[in-house]
């Protein structure tokens, strides 16, 4: 979980290392870091969806239904094979891909 | 019957006469008459012309045959007249309109004189059919010039005027083969439809009068003949065959059970039927390319299915449209392959054509772009198929190549619409932004699932931030969680396997990969349990295959098997995430799990336990940290084991209880059981014990097992206890720089062999720790918590093994400790608490002060092994000890200590220090 642990310590300089990111002000680097945050939390989210299958789907959907949803997220993922090295290899890739666009207009 | 015989399969619906009917119950008609046609008509013409025809014959026969086994009294008649009368009318149609004739006109004059409508693209067909042979198959026979319908043939009335042939009449409508049947074929076809129909009640008789209904006579002969013919064909066939519905049916709802063959239904009808939703230029092509039929096809696909997908094979129309299909609607394939016979044949070959568009073809075009302008080509047809989701093939291919198609818009958005000139932040917010409306633009999802991608949208636009947060992060925990849960099993055999054997995890994976599929619909987490169990299992399986052809350079140690050593590798392995709780982890499942292989475990050695925790302590490496995430998902780790366990027992599908020891007197559950019969193992024997304690060695023996089982998680799992007094040392203790020290610490520990299992933990454990253990016991400010007094006998014990076994450190470190804690025996609850943990019955010390807690002290403490005993002492350590506890009772006795008169009211621990130290 090298590159997830990034963003779920949400470790600014770390991520903004990871994405070749320098001489940034503490306000700016707090909006890029934000910015950051809430793309890779869709991008995990994405990942997770299209992991699971149509009765995981269904509690899922109702889980979003509950104010404490996240002990029942927390159960479903649980039961997703495989699915850390998943989420790890789609966070790791869109790291790389974010890199590699910013060094093409750098 | 000729191989060309059509299948008399189906209710055929599909066909002419079941279109026909269609369309009178919708009272509605081809669409597109104001259309011109003929560009798509040329197109199609010499497939299209195939299709009519067999369609024509096929369901000319199965219509009736349809029409028979719902009991209908019609004959033939209608069927044969069909046919005849749709092309002889047409040929009449065509020819009178010369140069103006066309389809649509075509199609209007079918209706007004015959009372039937025809699809565009059956129109299509015999407008082309009978202009291409007007002249010769003998279709313009004059008569065909005058409106209405005709009621019987030319030759027919031929035949009945007796100008046929003696024992047949010519029954077709023109000279030779007529579609590709000949005349005699189409009679044996029609004869045995009739025999099939009539069941016991067919006869020539019957033949002859269904033929003369049709307005074909023949005489007795062809009849007999026939009708021979028709049983013995008929006869052929076993029961199961006389109803061929069942089996289309059965495949018909196979098909429709396919969740993207269902939508691709309906996605066509709805294609057809919602003008302005969708793209004009696409809804121009859609219905360009449906209409005449679309309708009748689609309004009828809902309620008749099953008939749509009846009947022979059409996979050369299906293939056709399928790829015409490509690049406008998905619909557009069903729908063809519904109007080219729509059987379960086609539809299959349908779906077999779709699936021909698989992301694995496109990655490898991908990949094979010689230059950027062809590569960029192919992603830009690779989004186009993802966008109309015309791909398939594996789930890991299709998201890989979305993931290709994101990465080349992402990289090309960029380069195009930035410039070096930005900020670094304004550069990486518009990356950001692109890659998100890049995420929006290309799907996913496989076959466009769309509840899957609802939820997406759904969480990633309709939830807010902070919930979004909550969210994935809760989902990673999740998949940490069953990480951790899924994969100790197979982490030890997979080291087992690779340590054994080459090839090593080949086991491993075939078991999850077999369990997979077993157990696709248990539980997730006894799934889990399960696959470990086995993978476990399987590798050692393979590896003891393999025991006698491997030298090991180790050696294996009474009582220390694969199980202990691996529950213990697990154990180190949680340990080793440094912010856990140990204590969070003393019921840990997976140790069952192991311990289930418990009969192969104990003959691997004990070289496996540093094997197997270096593996596991490298393996965690990845995922490890010390965040509270970490420690939430492993104790939420140990919960989920735990109740896979509970329930996997429970249901029998994990044969714990096969593997274990019966119960044991004193342990009530299996966990319990297992510590039991392990320390019982591991007792000394009775020569082993230490000289001069002053008891019996069975009581020594009786004692400590009576000790060891009366704790639960004795041995290992009481060196897990360790963990909440470091946590409160961490707490209490400011950190100094006692690096000298926890050197010496090391060494000690390096030195320290009386235990080896021991060593290895205190060595891992101080690891991690030792500084601060150091720090806590040993500055002056130190005060011990009274819960973790609970544990002072375990405290002692690794005290003495981290002081290196010497008596004077451990006595001096011990006093100094409890003279920094001078009040703690003034406490009736502590009191209590170490008379408890010394061993002794706590009602004889109810209500005891504190001023006399050294006495009664000194009244047991040369009398049971308790405390002393438990710590592990040997006879050097017991020698203080009576000293310490003849200091105690002259003390009480007289008031005095070394000589001098103690104030018993004034009594502090460091008085005992001064005298015996």
């Amino acid at each position: 979980m090298a590159k997830t642990q990034i963003i779920l310590d949400k470790n600014p300089e770390i991520i903004l290392e990871e994405l070749g990111i320098k001489n940034l002000s503490p306000e700016e680097e707090k909006e890029v870091i934000n910015t950051v945050l809430e793309h890779f939390n869709k991008v995990i989210i994405e990942t997770v969806i299209l992991n699971l299958d149509d009765n995981q789907v269904d509690r899922f959907k109702a889980a979003l239904e509950r104010n404490n949803f996240e002990e029942e997220i927390t159960k479903i993922t649980a039961a997703v094979p495989g699915l850390a090295d998943k989420i790890e290899k789609a966070v790791e890739d869109e790291f790389a891909l974010l890199k590699k666009a910013k060094g093409i207009v750098s | 019957m000729s191989e060309r015989e059509p299948s008399l399969k189906g209710a055929g619906r599909n066909s002419l006469e079941g279109l026909r009917e269609l369309v009178k119950r919708e009272e509605i008609k081809p669409e597109g008459a104001n259309q011109d046609l003929t560009p798509p008509v040329a197109a199609e013409k010499k497939k299209t012309l195939d299709d009519v025809i067999n369609l024509i014959k096929k369901g000319i026969i199965e219509g009736e045959m349809a029409r028979k086994r719902r009991g209908e009294k019609k004959s033939a008649d209608l069927a044969l007249r069909d046919y005849k009368e749709i092309l002889k009318k047409s040929a009449g149609i065509i020819r009178d309109a010369g140069e103006k004739a066309s389809i649509k006109s075509l199609q209007e004059k079918l209706e007004d004189e015959l009372g039937i409508s025809v699809g565009r693209k059956l129109a299509a067909g015999i407008f082309n059919y009978v202009r291409t042979n007007l002249d010769k198959e003998g279709l313009d026979s004059g008569e065909t010039r005058t409106s209405g319908p005709e009621k019987t043939s030319s030759q027919g009335k031929k035949a009945a005027a007796g100008t046929g042939t003696p024992d047949r009449v010519k029954t077709g409508v023109g000279e030779g083969k007529i579609f590709n049947f000949s005349q005699e074929e189409l009679d044996n076809i029609v004869a045995a439809a009739i025999v099939r129909a009539a069941g016991n009640k067919a006869s020539p008789k019957l033949i002859q009068e269904e033929f003369r209904k049709a307005g074909f006579e023949i005489n007795d002969n062809l009849a007999s003949v026939l009708f021979e013919r028709a049983k013995a064909k008929v006869s052929e066939r076993p029961e199961s065959e006389e109803k061929p519905d069942q089996e289309t049916e059965r495949v018909a709802e196979e098909i429709m059970e396919d969740p993207e063959f269902k939508r691709d239904v309906e996605e066509a009808a709805e294609a057809a039927g919602i003008e302005g939703e969708i793209d004009k230029s696409k809804l121009l092509l859609l219905k360009e390319r449906i209409k005449g039929f679309g309708k009748i096809i689609l309004s009828g696909w809902k309620r008749n299915w099953k008939e749509f997908v009846a009947g022979g094979a059409a996979g050369a129309a299906v293939r056709t449209a399928v790829r015409l299909s490509f690049g406008s609607s998905l619909g557009l394939g069903i729908a063809a392959g519904a109007v080219a016979g729509a059987t379960s044949g086609g539809v299959r070959e349908y779906i077999s054509q779709r699936k021909k568009f698989t992301a694995e073809s496109i990655l490898e075009e991908i990949k094979s772009a010689s230059d950027d302008a062809k590569r960029a080509a192919a992603l830009a047809k690779a989004k186009e198929v993802l966008d109309k989701t015309r791909v398939s093939g594996s789930k890991e291919d299709v998201e890989k190549l979305a993931d290709i198609v994101r990465e080349g818009i992402v990289l090309s958005k960029s380069k195009a619409e930035m410039t070096g000139s930005q900020s670094e932040k304004e550069k990486i917010i518009n990356i950001l932004k692109i890659a998100e409306g890049v995420r929006e633009e290309v799907p996913k999802a496989e076959g466009k699932r769309k509840e899957i991608l609802e939820l997406i949208e759904q969480v990633e636009f309709q939830k807010g931030e902070i919930d979004r947060k909550k969210i994935a992060r809760a989902m990673v925990k999740g998949a940490v969680i069953g990480a951790v849960g899924g994969a100790v099993g197979g982490a030890i055999s997979s080291w087992i396997s690779d340590h054994f054997f080459a090839g090593g995890g080949r086991a491993t994976q075939e078991v999850v990969s077999e369990a997979r599929k077993e157990f696709s619909l248990v539980r997730s987490h006894v799934l889990s349990a399960e696959i470990a169990g086995k993978a476990v299992k399987k590798s050692l399986e393979e590896s003891q295959q393999r025991l006698s052809e491997k030298i090991f350079h180790v050696t294996a140690e009474k009582g220390d098997g694969l199980t202990h050593l691996a529950r213990r590798a697990v154990h180190d392995f949680l340990v080793n995430q440094k912010s856990l709780n140990p204590d969070a982890f003393k019921s840990l499942s997976v140790e069952q799990l192991v311990y289930s292989e418990d009969t192969l475990v104990k003959k691997v050695t004990q070289g496996l336990m540093e094997k197997t925790r270096s593996f596991m302590t490298d393996w965690s490496k990845p995922s490890g940290g010390s965040s509270d995430f970490v420690r939430e998902a492993a104790g939420q780790a140990r919960e989920t084991a735990q109740k896979a366990v509970e329930e996997a027992v429970n249901t029998g599908a994990v044969s714990v209880e096969d593997v274990l020891p019966p119960p044991s007197k004193g342990t009530n559950s299996i966990l319990e059981n297992i510590c039991y019969q392990e320390e019982m193992e591991s007792l000394p024997e009775a020569k082993d014990l230490p000289e001069g304690i002053g008891l019996s060695q069975q009581t020594v023996i009786e004692q400590a097992a009576a000790a060891k089982s009366g704790n639960k998680l004795s041995g290992l799992p009481r060196l897990r206890k360790w963990g909440p007094i470091v946590e409160e040392m961490r707490e209490s203790v400011p950190h100094q720089d006692l690096t000298s020290k926890a050197n010496t610490l090391m060494e000690n520990l390096a030195n320290y062999s009386k235990s080896p299992s021991g060593a290895g933990y205190l060595e891992n454990f101080v690891r991690q720790n030792g500084q601060d253990l150091l720090n806590s016991v040993s500055e002056k400010n130190y005060s011990i918590p009274g819960k973790s007094l609970l544990d002072k006998d375990l405290f002692i014990q690794q005290f003495r093994g981290i002081s290196g076994g010497k008596n004077s450190t451990f006595f001096a470190n011990l006093i100094n400790a409890l003279e920094h804690s001078p009040d703690y025996l003034r406490s009736v609850g502590r009191f209590r608490n170490v008379i408890q943990s010394c061993g002794f019955d706590e009602k004889e010390f109810a209500g005891v002060a504190n001023d006399r807690a050294v006495k009664f002290m000194g009244k047991y403490g040369g009398e049971k092994v308790g405390f002393f005993a438990r710590a592990g002492l040997g006879p050097e350590e017991l020698g203080h000890r009576q000293k310490l506890v003849e200091a105690m009772k002259k003390m009480m006795g007289d008031g005095t200590i070394g000589g001098k008169k103690v104030d018993l009211s004034k009594f502090k621990v460091s008085d005992f220090v001064k005298f015996f130290v």
